[in-house]
């Protein structure tokens, strides 16, 4: 292209009525070596654009993605219908501000009952967000749950929800998640007892190890006939059998 | 919407909003993060998105406003730091490395521009698409879109050239 034809074009294009056709040709002309000094802000500014043009996804976005949302979670209880991640953030601001009046409250008021009725109400709420986002569907959420469950107080509906969670989320990192937690209520026979279950029927080797590790050091007789089942595993490392055969020991004698 | 209606009619679009991910975060980790998180966003909506005729335009809404949202987050972070005198060791972005002085100065303009003046000089110059298209998308009249194009040429040759003088008095 000739410089009085690259220039017209330079001039349709700051004017906002060249073709799409017009600016591949005005680019083109652009890459050249000696162009005049009036087209090198529009040089800047093409060469700028190209970098992105080239630009692809990686693979590992579409894998990401399908895996994200073959984990998905079907929509359960009620409690997720009536929040939405809206709901969640409001309960969040809502939390964060009865902390903080809390606090206010604590160090400046000698009004207990008033700070009681607070602390139990942000209990309460704190309990529902773990309810709900033991609900959601991206991992992050869902471990976020686990872990504010953990520091709730005994909690028959939270209990419950741990149990269902170590039973059956489909990510393992969660599953023992939810097992570190459930462990802060081993006073609680059902707690113990689900626990039992879940040794013999997990499939995760990581999450029955947790699971015996606990046994053993909560010393949980019932969970005997299933511990000495997981060491006549053949394929166990040397190691973890050592371990666990010392624990059946230590549960068997009491010492 | 069912996984293969969604992966013949989304999944085509994820270089675009790629694209569109790496424009606004200039790295190309956060944009795989922003891209992933708006076609997650896109599933999400289930029946509802089947509704919406253009999916291109739906899908850089929200990206759009999920990196609004991941700013206004970082900022405050930033903030916090500084309050807390965390030094701040921030490299340079993938972008940044690949960028010539004179294709800084532009970035930087650019930057300076509304999210919807910078979509519009985007979907122009990145993906090349058509004043129809371009309305469509940003949902305002092409003859808008022609006009603000204009201006903000004007306005970047304007200010890129001011830049320069400056520098080379300065040298």
């Amino acid at each position: 292209m000739k410089t009085e034809e690259a220039k017209a074009l330079l001039e349709k294009y700051y004017a906002g009525t060249s073709s799409v056709e017009e600016e591949s040709q005005l680019e083109a002309y652009l890459q050249k070596p000696d162009i005049p000094e009036e087209f090198y802000a529009a040089r800047e500014e093409f060469f700028y654009y190209g970098k992105f043009r080239n630009e692809e996804a990686p693979l590992s976005l579409e894998t990401k993605l399908l895996d994200e949302i073959a984990t998905k979670r079907k929509p359960g209880g009620k409690i997720l219908n009536w929040f939405s991640p809206t709901g969640i953030a409001a309960a969040i601001a809502f939390l964060v501000v009865g902390f903080g009046i809390g606090r206010f409250s604590i160090e400046d008021s000698k009004e207990p009952t008033e700070v009681d009725a607070l602390r139990e109400e942000v209990a309460h709420i704190k309990q529902i967000m773990a309810l709900s986002l033991l609900e959601q569907n991206s991992v992050h959420d869902r471990l976020k749950a686990v872990a504010m469950a953990a520091d709730l107080d005994t909690n028959q509906d939270i209990i419950t929800a741990l149990i269902k969670t170590m039973n059956t989320d489909s990510n393992v990192n969660i599953r023992l998640a939810s097992i570190e937690a459930l462990s802060k209520f081993l006073d609680q026979d059902v707690v113990v007892q689900s626990m039992i279950d879940a040794l013999a029927k997990q499939q995760s080797l990581p999450v029955r190890l947790e699971l015996a590790r606990i046994m053993i050091a909560n010393r949980e007789k019932a969970s005997l006939p299933i511990l000495e089942e997981i060491i006549k595993d053949g394929s166990l490392d040397a190691q973890v059998k050592e371990d666990i055969t010392k624990g059946i020991q230590t549960i068997t004698t009491g010492i | 919407m069912d996984i293969e209606q969604f992966k013949s009619v989304v999944l085509p679009l994820q270089n675009q909003f790629y694209r569109y991910a790496f424009w606004l975060t200039k790295d190309s980790d956060d944009a795989e993060d922003l891209a992933q998180e708006t076609m997650i966003r896109m599933w999400n909506m289930g029946a509802k998105l089947g509704k919406y005729q253009n999916f291109l335009a739906l899908g850089n809404r929200i990206t759009k406003n999920l990196f609004i949202d991941n700013q206004r987050k970082r900022s405050r972070e930033t903030a916090l730091a500084d309050d807390l005198e965390i030094i701040d060791n921030h490299s340079a972005s993938d972008l940044q490395l690949m960028l010539s002085e004179g294709e800084r100065t532009i970035s930087e303009l650019i930057e300076r521009l509304s999210p919807v003046q910078q979509e519009i000089l985007y979907l122009r110059n990145v993906e090349q698409k058509s004043i129809k298209e371009i309305a469509e998308i940003v949902r305002m009249k092409p003859n808008t879109i022609e006009v603000t194009l204009s201006r903000l040429r004007r306005n970047l040759r304007e200010q890129y050239l001011k830049i320069q003088n400056y520098e080379n008095r300065g040298s």
